[in-house]
């Protein structure tokens, strides 16, 4: 039997994910159900800790506090992942990083950064844009092709002309 | 917000702090226009992929969530994808 995938996020789709709601639920609430995700602490620490009181942030801790994400810590004595000093990334970023490399080959990184995603792919780490985490979702059954339809919308001012039409035509041909 | 810390050389602040005993509110002013010549150059190494969204926020000083805030306020763009 396959094992089913696990997805380790970094901070970006949580920011984009913890902002937005459709029909009074948070898009990351909706999207993340019943997956099983991670995030490493120096996430949780960019995300809740330095969140504070926010109202994103605050639906950022409920996920974790309710056991929808879960938090975890690194291994003691573990190294980061090699080849990641040789970039400007975040701290979260490389945590992240290093925990899918742990978790390979279940894992899955979700990222909005470009520059993440690059060297994810030069590492040999699976990943994806948080928009095809959300496509994946609805291709395998898991969530409606019209309720991810809703989330892509919902998201879509952040990101750059092409990826939501793009987005809305692959969901698209899943009911095609 | 987050504190943001902006070095300033010992001997530039020799130079200020007369100007700045006479009028206070031009601390603010140039803070301000410090931070905004930060944000830029960071913005720029963002987009061009130098440096990381989460290294972005650390570099700035601020959390991700107020990275957020202060490019949407700008009107520019939320992710260093392409397009």
């Amino acid at each position: 039997m396959v094992e089913s995938a696990l997805y380790v996020f970094d901070a970006s789709p949580l920011v984009a994910g913890c902002q937005f709601r459709v029909a009074g639920e948070s898009v990351a609430s909706k999207a993340i159900a019943s997956v099983e995700a991670q995030i490493p602490s120096a996430v949780y620490e960019e995300v809740v800790t330095r969140g504070g009181t926010r109202p994103d942030a605050v639906e950022a801790a409920r996920l974790v506090q309710e056991g929808v994400i879960h938090v975890v810590e690194p291994t003691p004595g573990e190294a980061e992942l090699d080849g990641l000093q040789n970039y400007q990334l975040g701290q979260g970023e490389r945590e992240a990083m290093t925990l899918t490399a742990r978790l390979a080959p279940r894992a899955v990184l979700v990222t909005d950064d470009f520059l993440a995603l690059i060297v994810a792919n030069r590492l040999g780490l699976a990943s994806q844009l948080f928009l095809d985490f959300l496509i994946g979702r609805a291709r395998r059954g898991e969530l409606s092709v019209a309720s991810v339809q809703q989330l892509v919308e919902a998201v879509g001012s952040r990101y750059p002309r092409g990826f939501i039409p793009h987005s809305l035509a692959l969901l698209g041909s899943l009911t095609a | 917000m987050s504190k943001v810390s902006i070095s300033v050389p010992a001997e530039l602040e020799d130079m200020l702090k007369p100007v700045l005993d006479r009028d206070p509110d031009k601390g603010a002013e140039w803070l301000r226009a410090g931070f905004e010549a930060h944000f830029a150059d960071l913005y720029q190494q963002w987009q061009t992929l130098r440096i990381s969204t989460a290294r972005f926020a650390e570099l700035l000083g601020v959390s991700p969530w107020e990275l957020d805030d202060l490019l949407r306020s700008r009107e520019l763009k939320m992710t260093n994808l392409p397009g």
